[in-house]
């Protein structure tokens, strides 16, 4: 019988041997639940340490957590975790849209896909059939014309895709994999894994079942949860005016607390008149509506519209943290660049995070004359030149002229120019970082730490009183207890965006983990309280420790900030001068792997720690390869 | 009956989930068995509201679970 809140099975995909099998989901679910639990689980037993990102061998996994395809609110998200070419180690990346409750209908919780096809395919899944398609007529497509054309051959426009831009294509590490057109996987390279294997686009249309183990307990369970949703002020505001109109209005702690690097990360606050250009509220007359992902109650992405001038576009996105890549990352303050910019790279398949952290450095290397227009394909690459920005986006996409320099993130390009460029490429354990970590330090030793390097979507805390997000006091438990938080919100397939304060603290959203406990118990029929639930979330964390350590070969001394952060402090701004003070990120490093029971000295888990989590599989795995203290 | 406001809505389906739930006593979700359709044109963002003939305005429940599910206001029940 197919087990409630799944559609109950794992399709694995060989796209060498052009062979498709089956699965039970339960088989990994009843210990790992679902998204990125199953997948964590799946990659590290299954994947060789000898594997490189790029080689067919790696694997490529889509999961889909109990919650989506269900009335539980914001539950829509899909977890793509791989081997990351950026970093080595584990990379993970998820995003919201239709696609994974199609997904499920179609009747798959998970896809496992391994090997490379020989020729452009893409996968097409429909009520528990699947099959690989040619797809030569959609290579060198945009992600909107992919997904255009795929419905149109299929005369249905319900069809929902996810899939690669030529970013992926050509295998550029900040490419990312776009679901409906807009909804970004990003970092960690999985674009690039995706166009190594010749895969496409994955296309799904469904109309099976997600039955309900207890239907009265879970439909009481969805309405309490909407009842606290609809107690958070801001969810009328997201309604209507979106995330970034919300959060990112003049004067908020988004622009004034360090989140938003400015010129590279040289300072991390920027001049008032340019951030009124490209605030929230006067970014509003760009924006046509705010849309939802499937069973979002609040909705956040807007659908912008340039009408007229050099930048004329319209679509859907625009987000926190594209005021970040494209306005202060460069310090361009034209907003009808900057939407252009961000609507280009949901085009391209780019990561704009990750594609703007490379670019940010180039324009710092030109600054410096590391570069000049000789090197640049002739672009002057000076601060505020979003022309050179829009026009770079292209390049690195298709990996042109100074775009193939740059394609392969901004630790491999800092090695090949050298002349003290390393001493400003931001990245961690590899992966290039967009986020601004001197001020909130939850934030960044949250992003630090990260198993999915560099990135703020494991364990990274942020509260909006300075007192809090200045103070050292208290992080490393905050960001243990949300990395198990995070866990939970990926295993079922919840979004974490619209809890307001992203945190696991946070009260008022309906997503505290007694609610989803509550919700994925009475759907699934598993008996999942608060405490079994975090547990699991702190297995899936070591797992993916785990794999970092044997992939990776990371230790203590990549748990740290990249240079620029740990020597240069905020040169402006209500917070000028602060800076990461290096006891402190010592100490907080000893509270944190003392709270894990990893060894303080070299950072690795140790054997009585992953026996006590039920993981002695895991540690003999490290003690094989010598990897534990 | 119900009336409908494709201004208002965000596409959320939410409304699909609910009808589905409904149909099926209860048990499963599943649009294909949802008497209403939200349809999303991505190159435009219209939105395109739809009920067909297998509405029973929720014979049973207390309010019609579209109407009771839909958090942005698009869905009214006509009396």
């Amino acid at each position: 019988m197919k087990p409630h809140g799944y559609a109950g099975r794992i399709l694995r995909v060989d796209l060498t041997e052009e062979r498709i099998t089956e699965e039970p989901t339960m088989r990994y679910a009843e210990r790992y639940v679902g998204g990125r639990g199953v997948n964590a689980r799946v990659l590290f037993d299954e994947l060789s340490p000898s594997t490189m990102p790029l080689d067919p061998e790696n694997m490529l996994l889509f999961g889909v957590g109990p919650l989506v395809g269900t009335l539980s609110p914001f539950c829509s998200r899909v977890s793509i975790d791989t081997k990351s070419p950026f970093t080595g180690g584990v990379g993970s990346a998820n995003c919201g849209g239709h696609f994974g409750a199609e997904m499920k209908y179609a009747g798959y919780d998970s896809l496992v896909i391994t090997g490379r096809a020989e020729n452009p395919v893409y996968l097409w899944l429909s009520d528990g059939e699947a099959e690989l398609v040619d797809a030569g007529g959609l290579w060198g497509k945009t992600t909107w014309d992919t997904e255009r054309a795929i419905r149109s051959s299929r005369n249905d426009n319900e069809v929902r895709v996810i899939g690669i831009g030529p970013a992926g294509e050509n295998q550029v590490k900040s490419a990312c994999i776009l679901s409906d057109r807009a909804k970004a996987a990003g970092g960690s390279g999985v674009g690039a894994v995706m166009g190594s294997k010749n895969l496409k686009a994955v296309a799904a249309r469904g109309s099976l079942p997600v039955t309900v183990a207890e239907p009265e307990r879970f439909i009481e369970a969805v309405d309490a949860a909407r009842k606290k949703i609809e107690q958070f002020p801001k969810a009328k505001l997201y309604r209507k005016d979106g995330y970034y109109g919300v959060e990112s209005v003049y004067g908020s702690p988004a622009w004034e607390a360090g989140f938003r690097p400015v010129r590279n990360g040289q300072d991390d606050y920027w001049d008032p008149e340019k951030i009124k250009r490209v605030a929230g509220d006067t970014i509003k007359p760009y924006r046509k509506k705010i849309l939802a992902c499937f069973g979002c109650p609040v909705g956040c992405m807007p659908w912008m519209v340039v009408p007229d001038g050099p930048y004329k576009v319209e679509g859907e996105g625009w987000w926190n943290n594209s005021s970040n890549s494209f306005c202060t990352r460069v310090d361009c303050d034209n907003p009808e660049a900057a939407i252009k910019a961000h609507l280009l790279t949901n085009q391209l398949g780019l990561d704009g995070d990750n594609a703007s952290v490379v670019i940010g450095w180039a324009f710092e290397c030109y600054e410096k004359g590391l570069l000049t227009k000789k090197d640049t394909d002739g672009l002057e690459l000076t601060w505020g030149n979003h022309d050179a920005v829009i026009t770079l986006l292209e390049k690195l996409a298709y990996r042109e002229g100074f775009g193939g320099f740059l394609a392969d993130g901004v630790k491999t390009a800092a090695e090949r120019l050298g002349g003290g460029s390393e001493e400003f490429a931001v990245h961690i354990k590899g992966q290039d970082s967009v986020d601004g970590i001197r001020v909130s330090k939850g934030w960044g030793f949250g992003v630090v730490t990260s198993p999915a390097a560099g990135r703020h979507l494991r364990g990274a805390i942020h509260s909006f009183s300075p007192e809090r997000f200045l103070s050292y006091d208290g992080v490393p438990w905050r960001v243990y207890m949300q990395e198990q938080y995070k866990a939970i919100l990926d295993m079922t397939g919840t979004c974490l965006y619209n809890n307001g304060l992203l945190s696991w603290e946070t009260e008022a959203s309906g997503h505290a983990a007694h609610h989803l406990a509550e919700l994925t118990s009475s759907l699934t029929g598993m008996h999942l309280d608060v405490e079994r639930f975090m547990r699991i979330g702190l297995q899936v964390h070591n797992l993916e420790k785990a794999f970092n350590t044997l992939h990776g070969g990371f230790t203590r001394r990549d748990d740290y900030p990249p240079k620029r952060y740990w020597e240069e402090p905020v040169k402006s701004g209500p917070y000028a001068g602060e800076h990461i003070d290096h006891e402190e990120w010592e100490r907080m490093l000893d509270e944190y792997y003392g709270l894990h029971g990893w060894d303080p000295g070299t950072g690795w888990q140790t054997k009585e720690t992953l026996v006590s989590l039920g993981l002695t599989d895991v540690a003999d795995g490290l003690e094989a390869a010598g990897r534990l203290p | 009956m119900i009336l409908l406001d494709p201004q208002k809505c965000q596409g959320c389906r939410m409304c699909e989930s609910a009808c589905s739930f409904h149909h099926t006593g209860h048990r499963m979700f599943n649009p294909s068995r949802s008497s209403t359709r939200v349809s999303r044109d991505n190159d435009t963002a219209v939105i395109t509201l739809s009920i067909d003939s297998t509405c029973d305005l929720c014979e049973g429940e207390e309010t019609p679970l579209c109407v009771k599910y839909c958090a942005y206001g698009a869905r009214k029940v006509s009396r």
